[in-house]
């Protein structure tokens, strides 16, 4: 989005380059944490799965990559999430653009993004060190709200993976 | 330079990142410290996505259409913490919603 509106003023390739990487730079932390487990992948198959990297991808994956099972079967979890991620998410951008403009305001669809990130997010506070990441994340998030190109999302998970970690050593 | 260049450039940077760090943790090892603080990626990525979408959104609506979506946001968090299932925090949220706001 953040794309488009440059492109839209005519911002040249250099600042939109630039600045997708700001608004991209969050992406960089649930890469980074599927690379760990992706060292003995094959070249290609990394190569295609980074392309589908997003949080709610990595969530869902998340938690299968701590459980039992060999790389191979977490490797088709994946492959099988992003899949249906990613149908998922051409479908939905095409029904919006589509229907969105049919939709009475009334229906105050924009609160389904929270909502859907409530429902994410609660399955994953399965300790006191997880709820801290989040709760470190959400407030520094609203402090930092207003920070340029979502760059406070990027530093606002830094902080609660930060958090997350510092309550660890204490105890 | 037409826009369709900017975009796919913009593509490729945004994939660059993505693969660039899948591959800087293939070849480099970390501290186990560093490795075990990747299980709080997640719950701080969302929570920080939560944040920032509440703080967006709400100064941008009235107050009455803010508190009730705060009271929807509340109980779908309720409603999600029980069941521990995010379609059911949903299914419950928006109607939550809209009676609230109905109400104010």
């Amino acid at each position: 989005m953040a794309a488009i509106e440059l492109i839209d003023v005519g911002a040249g390739l250099m600042v939109v380059v630039g600045t997708v990487l700001v608004v991209s730079a969050r992406l960089a932390l649930p890469a980074a944490a599927l690379g760990t487990h992706w060292r003995d992948a094959p070249p290609r198959w990394r190569a295609m799965a980074a392309a589908f990297i997003v949080e709610p991808l990595y969530v869902v994956v998340a938690k299968r990559y701590e459980d039992e099972g060999t790389a191979a079967e977490k490797r088709k979890f994946y492959e099988g999430a992003a899949a249906v991620l990613w149908l998922g998410w051409v479908t939905s951008t095409a029904v919006g653009i589509l229907v969105g403009g049919h939709v009475p305001k009334a229906f105050a669809l924009d609160a389904m993004m929270p909502l859907s990130l409530i429902g994410l997010l609660l399955p994953m506070l399965r300790d006191r060190r997880s709820v801290v990441a989040a709760a470190v994340g959400m407030v520094a998030a609203c402090v930092l709200a207003a920070a340029p190109n979502g760059s406070g999302v990027v530093l606002a998970s830094v902080l609660g993976v930060v958090g997350a970690s510092v309550w660890r050593d204490r105890r | 330079m037409s826009a369709l260049i900017i975009v796919c450039a913009a593509a490729l940077a945004c994939y660059a990142l993505r693969f660039g760090c899948v591959l800087a943790l293939a070849y480099w090892s970390v501290p186990p410290s560093l490795e075990q603080a990747v299980r709080f990626v997640a719950p701080a990525s969302i929570g920080a996505l939560l944040g920032t979408t509440v703080a967006t959104q709400l100064p941008a609506i009235g107050t009455a259409e803010a508190l009730a979506r705060l009271g929807a946001f509340c109980i779908a968090g309720v409603v999600g913490a029980r069941t521990r299932n995010a379609v059911t925090a949903i299914a419950v949220g928006m109607p939550t919603l809209w009676a609230l706001t109905w109400i104010s």
